[in-house]
């Protein structure tokens, strides 16, 4: 038994080393960098001057506030459409859900880049969906380029796929005799969706959440192309910390910042979300 | 006042036909077993009668009322499933008060019924336990309890006892008839598993190809097999098959190809039409002296003996023909090995001829 279990773990070592190779010395060497003065404080390191700095100015404040409420934002939104979507999918037969199930997964191979130039142009004010709005006078010029508001629909859209196929799959783990005893029992169609359909999927709505919450606050390329200067999150103040300011050593403190916000959020997420799970 | 009534009831997936033209009625407060081979239906009508599945053609009726279209929600039937299908995030207390709580009862009515139905299955005490901290049979009886809380019209269950150990299921054949008769409720029971169904069942109906091919007593399905299907699928039974001779009436005379001839009674018979016999194993005599007073009786060689403990089957040869006596392992009855020269013989009415 006990040397089974040795056994085990000298054959789980070499990806383990590897794993701790790739993610782990990358993400030391970051934090060792984030506790290091630099040119615009001096102090003696390694200390947690370059944090304290961070978290004491208002506006880098609203930048950490910002990036937390576009994730939750991405994810509230995201969940219930995707749950729907699951459901949906859920219904359709073997060859119709395997097509959806393939156009669910396009926008993740076309990669995120493509899809955010595609909404630069949808969202312009003058383009196809605003434009006739705006000359029709029907609405205002609502500027979504720019705007959280554009920021998080295309947010919404790129994480939403990940949300589908999540709750898809733990939907379809309940078994149908489930439902079908529900019925017989005389529970109608929301009370099925309450009292089974619903609790049975919460484990995989937890894990759409943290997925899709650790993807939009770590997202850069949504924020950066559609919100621009004006809506920086903590991903693009790193990047301006080091593509304009030349400062690694913020960029690494804001990157550990929102590495700890993060896992601060999941741990949240899943007491908020685990208290209902039973047994 | 019959209680269940189907109506030539029709089923088909993608042109394979499931259920065809099956008309039934099960009376009130009976007990019935849905009897067939794999692949017969008997799942598909039990769907149909819960209401999950939707019939192609015909009609169901429950205490007079048409209920083909009425969606299972509103049927007040209650269901067992195969694999239990107990709700694994609720309490077993819990689980069994749903139907209870989908209509809307007090929560003081709701424990009282579930207290009540948790005594009916003998599992008091366990109402806080989550389904997957129970044993096999525990769960067995809170998925009973569950379908029984509502008072259902009609309790349906799907092979309730194949996922149990032999021993269990014996007892737990007793004690679903025990709490059906108690409660004086009529039920349905889908089984593959003939012991079981004649153990039980006040009627059997046996199913073939989406078929009906008899709905009675077990004794009758036992001992007055109405198509050939049925005497060859109920017990242990030999098939014999030649060439009537001579038919008077009921009775009649068949020609095996091997010389043997075999007196025996059916129906529809005519003379020069090729026909079945079968016997039931434990319906022949094997002994070392000739059984005079038995109108079928051969001369015979032991081919093969097979220890069964309560019987021993041995397989005989007599003139080209293969036939296997089944005797019960007790010291009254001889005993034979392979190799022995020994009688055959069994009665007329033991032996039952189909045409074709
Ligand atoms: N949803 C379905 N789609 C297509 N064919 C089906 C479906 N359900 C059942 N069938 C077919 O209908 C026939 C009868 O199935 P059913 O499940 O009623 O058999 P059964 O008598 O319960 O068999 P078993 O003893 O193996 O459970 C089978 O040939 C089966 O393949
Ligand atoms: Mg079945």
């Amino acid at each position: 038994m006990n040397a089974a279990r040795t056994l085990h773990w000298l054959l789980l070592l070499p990806s383990l080393l590897l794993l701790a190779l790739l993610l782990g010395l990358p993400l030391a060497a970051m934090l060792a960098r984030s506790l290091e003065p630099n040119v615009l404080l001096s102090f003696t390191g390694p200390a947690l001057d370059n944090y304290a700095y961070l978290l004491s100015r208002a506006y880098y404040l609203q930048v950490i506030w910002r990036t937390l409420r576009l994730a939750a934002e991405t994810m509230l939104i995201a969940i219930p459409l995707g749950y729907a979507a699951a459901m949906l999918l859920q219904g359709l037969s073997g060859r119709a859900g395997n097509l959806a199930i393939m156009g669910l997964t396009f926008p993740i191979l076309a990669g995120p880049l493509t899809v955010v130039l595609g909404w630069m142009a949808l969202l312009a004010d003058g383009g196809p969906f605003l434009g006739p709005l705006v000359e029709a006078g029907l609405i205002a010029r609502p500027r979504l380029l720019g705007s959280e508001a554009g920021v998080v629909i295309s947010l919404v859209q790129f994480v939403l796929p990940f949300a589908v196929l999540t709750l898809y799959t733990g939907l379809r783990q309940i078994q149908p005799p489930m439902h079908e005893a529900a019925r017989s029992l005389g529970a109608g169609a929301l009370s099925r969706f309450w009292h089974v359909t619903l609790p049975l999927s919460l484990p995989s709505v937890l894990s759409a959440g943290i997925i899709t919450f650790s993807l939009a606050a770590s997202s850069f390329i949504s924020p950066h192309y559609l919100g621009g200067a004006g809506q920086l999150t903590l991903t693009t103040l790193v990047s301006q910390f080091i593509m304009a300011t030349f400062n690694a050593e913020l960029a690494a403190a804001a990157a550990g910042l929102l590495l700890l916000l993060m896992l601060g959020s999941v741990v949240a997420l899943t007491a908020a979300i685990g208290r209902f799970i039973r047994p | 006042m019959p209680e269940l009534v189907l109506s030539h009831v029709t089923r088909r997936f993608s042109g394979h036909t499931a259920v065809d033209d099956l008309s039934l009625t099960v009376r009130d407060g009976e007990f019935v077993c849905l009897l067939g081979p794999s692949g017969c239906g008997k799942t598909t009508t039990l769907r149909i009668i819960a209401g999950f599945e939707r019939a192609d053609a015909g009609s169901l009726t429950l205490d007079g009322a048409d209920i083909t279209a009425l969606p299972p929600e509103k049927r007040e039937i209650g269901v067992v499933f195969q694999s239990y299908a107990l709700f694994p995030h609720k309490t077993v207390a819990e689980n069994i008060g749903f139907g209870l709580k989908m209509r809307g009862r007090s929560r003081a009515e709701i424990a009282t019924a579930v207290e009540q139905a948790l005594a009916l299955v003998r599992l008091d005490g366990l109402g806080g336990r989550y389904p997957r901290a129970l044993s096999g049979g525990q769960q067995q009886r809170v998925a009973l309890a569950r379908a029984l809380a509502i008072r259902p019209r009609l309790l349906l269950m799907d092979e309730p006892l194949s996922n149990l150990d032999a021993q269990l299921r014996e007892e737990m054949r007793v004690e679903i008839r025990r709490i059906q008769h108690s409660l004086g409720i009529t039920a349905v029971l889908v089984t593959h598993d003939q012991g079981e169904a004649l153990a039980m069942a006040d009627r059997v109906a046996v199913m073939s190809q989406g078929r009906l091919q008899q709905m009675a007593a077990p004794a009758e399905i036992y001992e007055a097999p109405a198509t050939a299907f049925v005497g060859h699928f109920i017990g242990q039974v030999n098939v014999l098959e030649g060439r009537l001779e001579q038919v008077d009436g009921r009775t009649g005379l068949l020609a095996l190809p091997g010389g043997l001839k075999l007196a025996g009674a059916g129906q529809g018979l005519a003379a020069g039409q090729a026909a079945r016999a079968m016997v039931k194993q434990e319906r022949i005599a094997l002994t070392r002296a000739e059984p005079t007073g038995l109108p079928n009786r051969f001369p015979c060689r032991v081919v093969e003996r097979t220890y069964l403990g309560g019987g021993i089957a041995y397989r005989c040869a007599a003139a080209g023909a293969s036939l296997t006596a089944l005797l019960p392992n007790h010291p009254l009855f001889e005993r034979f090995a392979p190799g022995d020269a020994a009688w055959l013989g069994w009665t007329a009415a033991d032996c039952t001829i189909f045409p074709g």
